[in-house]
């Protein structure tokens, strides 16, 4: 079990993407910190629960670059269409 | 050329028409929206060198209210749901760390390593929302 989330840690760590590399860092210091007993049951919990709702905010943060990419294709459409 | 042009004034005329602008009316840059999401990542940035000490006690109450304000103000904006579900998450994030606080009694601290990872990871998100929210396309 360990050394399967090792490697699952390893392959996030190398990802290109900055994000998603970034939530492996933090996934590993907690457990670190966990088996370290730097960090209490409750607190482990909580900052397992925040990764997933980091996972959300960084979704969401998608879809509003996606939205707003649109809106910046219609804005120079219409400028083009008022311009005729 | 020109008939190219008609095509994309009638596709915007109709994408005006058919109600689509007012969900797109959330996409714009709103100097609120910055402005609140700039002030928790600033406070999270202080807040983190302070674990461990009783300034922190102080900042975080602080952080708090300031994501609540985020939360509402975000919440009626036609068209905001990617800001929506960010603020609520961002807050959730905040509240587990008020609440401790809050609550526990001085006897029994929070640890500062989970005072650290737990402002680490506002740091991380409020700089993921701040990106998207600055890149906001503004009003023309």
């Amino acid at each position: 079990m360990d050394v399967n989330l090792e490697s699952e840690f390893k392959q996030l760590l190398n990802c290109d993407n900055k994000d998603v590399a970034d939530l492996g860092q933090r996934a590993k210091e907690i457990k670190t910190m966990y088996e370290n007993k730097e960090i209490s049951d409750t607190e482990f919990k909580e900052l397992v629960e925040d990764l997933t709702l980091s996972e959300h905010i960084a979704d969401a943060a998608d879809d509003m670059a996606i939205k707003s990419a649109s809106v910046k294709v219609l804005d120079i459409l219409s400028k083009m269409a008022s311009a005729i | 050329m020109n008939k190219l042009y008609q095509s994309f004034s009638i596709l915007l005329l109709a994408t005006m028409l058919s109600g689509c602008m007012t969900s797109l009316i959330g996409a714009r840059f709103d100097n609120n929206e910055y402005f609140l999401i700039n002030s928790i990542r600033t406070t999270a940035e202080i807040g983190v060198d302070y674990c461990g000490t009783n300034a922190v006690k102080q900042l975080i109450p602080n952080m708090w209210v300031k994501s609540l304000e985020l939360k509402n103000y975000a919440s009626d904006i036609p068209g905001n749901g990617p800001m929506i579900e960010m603020s609520i998450k961002l807050h959730d994030m905040i509240t587990g760390l008020n609440t401790r606080y809050k609550t526990v009694g001085d006897s029994v601290e929070p640890s500062t390593s989970y005072c650290t990872l737990k402002f680490k990871s506002i740091i991380r998100d409020s700089k993921i929302i701040q990106r998207v929210v600055g890149d906001k396309p503004r009003w023309m």
